[in-house]
């Protein structure tokens, strides 16, 4: 019974999760996730996502789903930890927790693989079995790699052979490379993101890093984590720890804050003086996340896209709508026509036109203005 | 049997990989070839609107490339695929 409450309370903090994520629309990097738009990221998880995108209730059921895996997750850090309660609720009230899980984003899903793998480390599973998750995992995000150094650990551990190097994790890491170089624009579009505040100085980097690792475990769990993957001398985990502080000092995007979590979950596991003391800390990190959440809130403002949306539905099947301006793929999982960028020949042919640069200067004697919309926009009647 | 899944998995995606990506050796191996299809992927996606991510491309020869437009959208996404003179 006591099984069944602790189940049913979880899966309703779930729902409140994906719920609030819900209430700011589907954002650019989600949309290419619902609608398996093959850049950046390997076809596995988006791929088996697009086949629902046709459902209109599509984006509330993976949110409702990626937010219950994550927090159902617990189980696995209850498992692991011998049943300390206290770590599992570091878990669910962690900043990585609070602002990921209910995303459609792929790096909480990435995160999930890594804590399942350590999972899968600490009960001896087999290492094809093993295997198997690291391909998925890869085949799900690039960003997967970074873990490399705990696989190739739990490989090395248990059968200290060059050849099972070579098939648990060459083979699958030769794969993907593989898989890059039948996409040609995958690379390209690496080449462009790596150009990304190149600006930005060293300090401002160590910075952005420190805040995101802050973020992933609420401040405690990431001091806890830390330390114990230090002091247990865990070298797979401290590996990965600084490939990802790497990938995010070059790349600060704040939604790999939850790469993090797995990684300091783990630390503390591994190092048992620091279990002891997450019973003292739970209060206190909890406190830590939800103030995180203050800076959640201003992620909720709703997409102009999706406040375009019924506007949108007036549109007749064979026009297009026509977008001025740099635009996100929101505009194409909201929009029920094709989306095009904006050129006057084809204004002909547009049902539609959303000016986010200015349209000044435009003929759109054919299109009448929407007055009431949040962005400009020009609709044929 | 573990063991036996892994490899027909991994014999799997290199079936699945291997005949792509020899489709598109040209894009690797020759220079030319490369930059003539960079220029041909921004100019169709210019001329006709298209985001870029919308657009593949399938094969190469020296004289052709294999381009396909997959319009992605909400349901079913029509695909529209077609040679170019490079």
């Amino acid at each position: 019974m006591k099984r069944i409450s602790i189940l049913f309370g979880l899966e309703l903090y779930a729902l409140l999760l994906a719920f609030l994520q819900s209430l700011g629309g589907v954002r650019t990097d989600e949309a290419k996730y619902l609608m398996d738009i093959p850049y950046p990221h390997p076809p596995a998880i988006r791929w088996f996502l697009s086949l629902f995108d046709a459902w209109t209730m599509q984006e509330i059921v993976v949110r409702v789903v990626f937010a219950s895996l994550m927090v159902h997750a617990v189980w696995l850090v209850w498992d692991m930890s011998k049943q300390n309660k206290a770590l599992g609720m570091l878990w669910l009230v962690s900043g990585g927790v609070l602002l990921q899980a209910g995303t459609v984003m792929i790096a909480p899903i990435t995160a999930l693989q890594v804590l399942v793998l350590l999972w899968m480390g600490s009960k001896k599973s087999p290492l094809p079995l093993i295997g198997i998750w690291w391909l998925f995992s890869l085949f799900s995000a690039y960003q997967a790699v970074l873990f490399l150094p705990i696989v190739l650990l739990l490989v090395w551990q248990r059968r200290k052979s060059i050849a099972d190097v070579v098939l648990y994790c060459a083979i699958p890491f030769g794969l993907l490379c593989l898989y890059t170089v039948t996409n040609p624009l995958i690379p390209a579009s690496m080449v462009i993101h790596s150009g990304r505040d190149l600006g930005s100085s060293v300090s401002d980097r160590f910075i952005a890093t420190l805040r995101l690792w802050a973020i992933g475990g609420s401040i405690v769990l990431s001091v806890l984590g830390t330390f114990g993957m230090i002091r247990a001398k865990a070298f797979g985990l401290i590996g990965s720890f600084l490939f990802v502080c790497g990938y995010i000092a070059l790349s600060r995007y704040d939604y790999y804050a939850v790469l993090f979590l797995p990684l300091l979950i783990g630390g503390v596991i591994a190092s048992p003086s620091c279990m002891k003391l997450t019973r003292m800390s739970t209060v206190v990190l909890a406190i830590v996340g939800f103030i995180f959440v203050g800076d959640f809130t201003s992620m909720l403002a709703s997409s102009s896209a999706r406040e375009a949306k019924p506007f949108l539905s007036a549109i007749a099947e064979d026009q297009m709508l026509l977008i001025s301006g740099s635009f996100g793929h929101q505009w194409q999982y909201e929009s029920p026509v094709s989306v095009r960028r904006y050129r006057e020949d084809l204004v002909v042919t547009a049902g539609a036109v959303v000016c986010l640069d200015s349209c000044e200067g435009f003929d759109f004697s054919e299109l009448v203005k929407i007055e009431d919309s949040s962005v400009e926009m020009w609709i044929r009647e | 049997m573990y063991f036996k899944s892994y490899i027909a998995l991994l014999a799997i995606v290199v079936v699945l990989l291997v005949p792509r990506a020899w489709d598109l050796r040209l894009l690797y191996i020759d220079a030319d070839v490369r930059s003539k299809v960079e220029v041909l992927l921004r100019e169709e996606s210019e001329r006709n609107g298209w985001v870029l991510s919308d657009l593949s491309i399938v094969s190469l020869t020296t004289t052709t490339a294999r381009l396909c437009y997959r319009e992605h959208r909400r349901g079913e996404d029509p695909i529209s695929c077609f040679d170019i003179e490079l």
